[in-house]
């Protein structure tokens, strides 16, 4: 009886210390290329928040924030450029005087993609370092899109019978 | 050919099929067979490339690519976004050869020879269209078990002398 107990409480304190481990800090690549931020990406309810101006900056997006409006407008995107409005709340969190945000949120919009390469490791990447995407069929005619690959490295031999 | 590095990533490859030229008009490629590494997240790693995995400096890439991390990171330091051409001739013969692929799927043979004839004229270096035409005007050299590949060497002196 008392080894059951005590199997049982080291189980426990090993998933508390790999929570732990989760959601203390993350690093961000950019370019592939790590970047830092003042003030530190933070953790809220197991999500990461990352502050908007630092971020958007290395990024080479633009933040305005409209006099009279509850909004940060983030514009950007090269040649064809957008401008994408965060309302106060829904995607922008005020905490201590810093404008945060989901990684996501600012990234989405520009066609960046995300690739969490570990628990601790986010890649943030631009859309013109993506291999351009496409949708073919595998010999039993089902859609393999190549997105459908993604988490390992893939070589495409393409090849014909001449 | 693919073993060495296919034990290696216990990888089970996947054959697609694409009978449009999908692949040749996203990674613009004018000869196959042609190599496309893309990494874990989706980028692309190497400008595409003529590909020989009879050559053992190739495979020796490969494993060094699938087994040392950093050798990923050396190559996206110099991978360059694709460039569609902007030669109004290149641009053409795509198309037309494109118009062709689409004719002959619809059983109008004739009408999609004419149209690669002309996109051969206009790109004469393109060996997708070269060959599709050499592989519907002569399917036995082709089709019927082994590709004759002396027939197709005595054919380009051929065309050259003519």
């Amino acid at each position: 009886m008392i080894k059951l107990i005590f199997t049982a409480c080291a189980i426990m304190s090993f998933a508390i210390a790999l929570q732990a481990a989760q959601t203390d800090k993350i690093q961000i690549f950019i370019d592939n290329q790590p970047a830092t931020f003042t003030p530190t990406p933070i953790s809220k309810d197991d999500v990461w928040l990352i502050p908007i101006e630092p971020f958007c900056k290395q990024l080479g997006l633009k933040v305005e924030y409209p006099e009279s409006t509850e909004m940060a407008v983030i514009c950007g995107g090269g040649e064809s450029e957008i401008c994408v409005p965060i309302n106060f709340g829904e995607g922008v969190f005020s905490i201590n005087n810093v404008n945060y945000a989901k990684i996501e949120t600012i990234t989405k919009p520009f066609g960046y993609e995300i690739y969490k390469s570990s628990d601790t490791q986010l890649e943030v990447i631009h859309p013109e370092q993506l291999a351009p995407t496409f949708t073919l069929p595998d010999l039993e005619d089902n859609p393999r899109p190549l997105k459908s690959f993604r988490g390992k490295k893939t070589l495409l031999y393409i090849w014909g019978s001449w | 050919m693919v073993k060495p590095w296919h034990e290696k990533v216990n990888a089970e490859f996947t054959t697609l099929v694409d009978s449009q030229n999908i692949l040749g008009n996203t990674y613009n490629l004018k000869a196959i067979p042609y190599g496309i590494m893309i990494d874990e997240a989706g980028r692309l790693t190497k400008q595409p490339f003529s590909i020989n995995v009879a050559k053992k400096e190739t495979i020796k890439m490969l494993e060094t690519w699938l087994s040392d991390p950093t050798y990923n990171t050396t190559l996206l330091r110099d991978t360059k976004p694709l460039k569609k051409s902007k030669n109004p001739r290149v641009i053409e013969a795509n198309a037309r050869f494109q118009l062709g692929l689409t004719l002959l799927k619809i059983g109008k043979k004739q009408e999609a020879m004419i149209e690669w004839r002309k996109a051969l004229e206009l790109d004469p270096k393109n060996w997708l269209i070269h060959k599709q035409i050499w592989a519907v005007e002569h399917p036995d050299k082709f089709y019927d078990g082994n590709v004759d590949y002396g027939w197709q060497k005595e054919q380009l002196e051929t065309e050259k002398n003519e």
